[in-house]
């Protein structure tokens, strides 16, 4: 079959030089072709340069296909004006801001409609139909609905022009899990009825696993590897793939060590001469380092190609080495440091609880878990525990009576708002440690324990890669010695390949320090990798709690079964 | 089909915010109230003005305006006259302070209007567009004359627009308000013009930030992307630009009608501005008062309006109702 859009020698150049480097690409009708990368990939600048949604300052060149039709790129907006919409219709990211606040739903997915005015609330009612939406939501505003319902408005909204490609630039990162799965489900269910293309983009490789038919991997701007979906994952040729799905952590299994990438995601327009990846490759020696490699070796068939002077055969590439630690009980800690009971926390009068009867406890040195969607209260649980939010009812208990600093101690999401920009990392350090009482001259010893290179004490944060601004704030916390350290989401705003390095980190310094770590996260493969024990949170409520092992091969509660059939890609 | 927001709460809306409205008013009453005893020296002499009074006729303006009844009590029956119209006489020109303030309110308040509506029809458009075409030379030309417009004082304005427009090429009268009807109408232009550059030149910079706030939003891109119009794209930000620019609006109104008082001045109107400049040096205290109040009054007025306006045009807003 032909394919309905093809890009070839698509650049994407900005003020600081090229985004996007030659890319060629091509979709069937009716397939999914998945472009993966970690940010800076230029994954959703390929995504913008498609479209005619570059910002200023950025423009494209090469020629772009759709349905026989050849545009040049160049053109931008006003080249594009044929086909955008009409046959190239894009889904963004976040469908709390995709959709206008103050416009009711039917109208905004009437805005592309190409059908007589009596019989537009007659297809908007068919539409959302066909999102499996009810005719009141056309009625309704998105603040009023939820965040999988406003995706759902949104496709219906992207599909109104019937495009014979939809392309989705993290369409569903922004969902829950389990609401992930849902608007996926949908997306394949219209991709079929309609024989439409779909171009996914995402940074998450189980989400492509489980949808793609092609994936592309891009790294730094270039295209790195080409081939069919399983062909690709099961036996990669470029490390970088292989380290990318090595990476990503397993939910069936707890390694002894997360395989990872060292170093961090460059900046597309920031790296020397030779292959991109050569600074973070294993693999890489003098010609690598001179000469870039182009998407060149490929098998028989032409589809499988990657960019590399020396790719993983068969076996290097196929083996992921697995050790597992030994199972943990199931029952309660001997030695509880925290002991949280019957708390109840209500923000809003008309809202449902944030917190409703929960009670945890934490042991000494234990890992434990608490996992759940957006909504569920582990972040209100969290902040109680830090003396950041009161209980309404209930206690917290602690075993030893110790200074508040040395208690508990939190890593955020987002190191980048975390720490103060105007301080120097030695400043922040020197001052977290003064207040658990230690000697602030510690600073160079806990930057080697978190893994950075000591002159970083010189630096400010604006200066550091948002892995390295996360071991910043792990050293913070760590610094005045606490009993417990809560990470809430501590990985969730990181690329995959740093993300691994984050959750190594952790685990070594519960192993170094006997911390107690108390993780917060959606993520139950990551929670999977350093928790013992877990609770899993919803609606405010502990639904269900125990040895991970025992939840991931036998979840109880109904709401825990759908959770982990949820996990994409495993 | 309903919508779950129904338009029936307009009505409880408005009615909770007039009620909250009033409770501010008498509030500030009460502060207009206290000036009499906030301004220093006996009240009893500040009542008489610059004149030496005997003690006779000071127990008798003491048993005139009740001054040895408890401050509430005095409180209580002042805010009653009020509300009957009765504002007290001028000390100065000892007329009643209504009369005094009729014409001179209508002048004022048509002043207010005019360079109100100046403001909207010119920087509001004017706004909208510069944002458009962020960069451009239409852009930056406007947004520099914009900072010239702000860091202008009006007074320096007035005169300046007086010398070009009314002695230079004599197309507006200089002095005064006519005789009345459209020729007042005519006096006013100049002085409204004088006003609306230094408003006119905020409302075009909060139009310009708020449209371009509104043009970096994921829902433009994905309206873009699905192929709508430029129009359709236009009248999307607009609606939601609408927002801030009328809660800017109000504040530029309440502004305004407390503001003119420099261009009256300038441009020899008698209006309240300049009664009030006259008053405060008299210290003719129940004038100030009643101007206080007055004005006050407006910046509430207007401010229930602006959210009244924002209650019909923000759904976000209407689903938080009351709460």
């Amino acid at each position: 079959m032909n394919p309905v859009l093809e890009v070839s020698g698509l650049w994407v150049i900005g003020p600081n030089g090229p985004i996007v480097s030659h890319a060629d690409l091509a979709v069937e009708p009716g397939r999914t072709l998945a472009i993966v990368g970690e940010s800076g990939s230029g994954k959703s600048m390929t995504a913008k340069a498609l479209t005619g949604l570059l910002p200023s300052g950025v423009h494209a060149e090469g020629t772009v296909a759709v349905d026989g039709t050849s545009l040049d790129l160049a053109g931008g907006a006003r080249a594009l004006a044929a086909v955008r919409g009409r046959r190239v219709s894009l889904l963004l990211q976040n469908p709390f801001t995709s959709l206008s606040p103050v416009h009711r739903c039917g109208p905004q997915i009437a805005a592309t409609l190409a059908v007589a005015r009596d019989e537009v609330d007659d297809e908007v009612r068919r539409r959302l139909a066909e999102v499996d939406l009810p005719e009141r939501v056309a009625s309704m505003y998105p603040f009023e609905l939820s965040g999988g319902m406003r995706q759902r408005v949104a496709l219906a909204a992207s599909l109104a022009s019937d495009p014979l490609v939809l392309i989705g630039d993290e369409p569903t990162t922004a969902l829950d899990v389990t609401t992930q799965r849902e608007v996926l489900d949908l997306v394949a269910r219209l991709q079929r009825e309609r024989g439409m293309a779909f171009v996914l983009i995402t940074h998450d490789l189980g989400v492509a696993r489980e949808r793609a038919d092609e994936v592309l991997v891009m790294y730094a701007g270039r295209l790195v590897e080409r081939g069919p979906t399983a062909e690709l994952l099961g036996t990669p040729r470029h490390p970088y793939t292989a380290g990318l799905r090595d990476s990503d952590p397993p939910l069936v299994e707890r390694l002894e060590r997360l395989p990872s990438i060292p170093g961090s995601v460059p900046r597309a327009w920031e790296h020397p001469a030779g292959c991109v990846f050569a600074p973070r490759c294993e693999r890489a020696d003098e010609r690598c380092r001179v000469d870039e490699p182009t998407l060149g070796g490929t098998d028989a068939d032409g589809i499988r190609a990657w960019a590399c002077w020396h790719p993983l055969d068969d076996r290097a590439a196929g083996v992921v080495v697995v050790t597992r630690t030994s199972p943990t009980d199931e029952g309660a800690p001997t030695r509880p440091l925290v002991t949280v009971g019957g708390a109840r926390r209500r923000f809003r009068h008309d809202a449902p609880p944030a917190l409703d009867d929960v009670s945890i406890v934490v042991g000494a040195g234990e890992a434990v878990g608490v996992v759940g969607e957006s909504g569920s209260g582990k972040t209100t649980l969290a902040r109680c525990l830090l003396g950041l939010e009161r209980l309404d009812e209930g206690t917290i208990e602690w075993a030893a009576d110790r200074p508040r600093a040395t208690r508990a101690q939190i890593v955020f999401q987002d190191p980048s708002s975390a720490l103060n920009p105007a301080m120097t990392i030695g400043a922040a350090l020197g001052e977290a440690l003064r207040a658990g009482g230690q000697d602030p001259s510690a600073v160079p010893r806990l930057l080697e324990l978190v893994g950075l290179p000591v002159p970083y004490a010189k630096r400010r944060p604006r200066a550091l890669s948002g892995g390295e601004q996360q071991r910043v704030a792990i050293a913070r916390a760590v610094a005045p010695r606490p009993d417990v350290l809560v990470c809430d989401e501590p990985v969730s705003s990181l690329d995959v390949s740093v993300q691994a390095q984050i959750l190594n980190l952790l685990n070594e310094l519960r192993r170094e320090l006997g911390l107690a770590l108390l993780l917060i996260t959606h993520d139950l493969a990551v929670a999977r990798q350093v928790v013992d024990r877990v609770y899993v949170m919803h609606r405010g409520r502990v639904v269900e709690s125990g040895a991970m092992d025992r939840l991931v091969a036998a979840p109880q509660h109904e709401y825990t079964q759908r959770l982990f059939a949820s996990v994409a890609g495993r | 089909m309903a919508s779950r927001l129904g338009r029936g709460t307009l009505g409880r809306f408005v009615m909770v915010r007039l009620a909250a409205t009033v409770v501010l008013l008498l509030a500030l009453s009460f502060v207009v109230f206290a000036l009499l005893y906030l301004a220093p020296g006996d009240p009893a002499r500040n009542l008489l003005g610059p004149r030496n009074p005997s003690p006779e006729l000071l127990a008798a303006i003491r048993a005139e305006y009740h001054l040895d009844d408890p401050f509430v009590t005095q409180y209580v029956r002042w805010i009653g006259d009020v509300v009957r119209g009765d504002l007290g006489t001028s000390i100065r020109s000892e007329i009643a302070v209504t009369s005094l303030l009729a014409d001179r309110v209508v002048l004022t308040a048509e002043l207010a209007i005019m360079a109100f509506v100046i403001t909207l029809v010119v920087a509001v458009p004017l706004g909208v567009r510069a944002a458009w075409r962020a960069g451009s030379v239409f852009d930056r030309t406007v947004s520099l004359a914009s900072i010239v417009g702000v860091g202008a004082p009006s007074y320096a304005v007035g005169l300046l627009l007086l010398y070009l427009l009314g002695v230079r090429f004599q197309l507006f009268p200089v002095y005064g308000i006519g005789d009345g009807g459209l020729d007042q109408l005519w006096h006013l232009v100049l002085p409204a013009v004088t006003l609306a550059i230094g408003i006119g030149a905020l409302v075009f910079k909060l139009t310009r930030t708020a449209v371009l706030g509104e043009l970096e939003q994921d829902y433009v891109a994905f309206a873009r992307a699905r192929g709508l119009s430029e129009g359709a794209v236009r009248r999307l930000v607009l609606r939601n630009a609408l927002i801030p620019v009328v809660t800017s609006g109000g504040l530029v109104f309440a502004f305004l009608f407390g503001g003119t008082i420099l261009v009256e001045v300038t441009f020899a109107l008698p209006g309240i501005g300049g009664l009030l400049a006259g008053s405060v040096t008299f210290k003719d205290i129940p004038v100030v008062q009643a101007i206080t109040l007055l004005t006050a009054t407006v910046i509430a007025l207007t401010a229930l309006a602006v959210d009244i306006v924002t209650y019909t045009i923000d759904p976000r807003v209407r689903a938080r109702g009351l709460r």
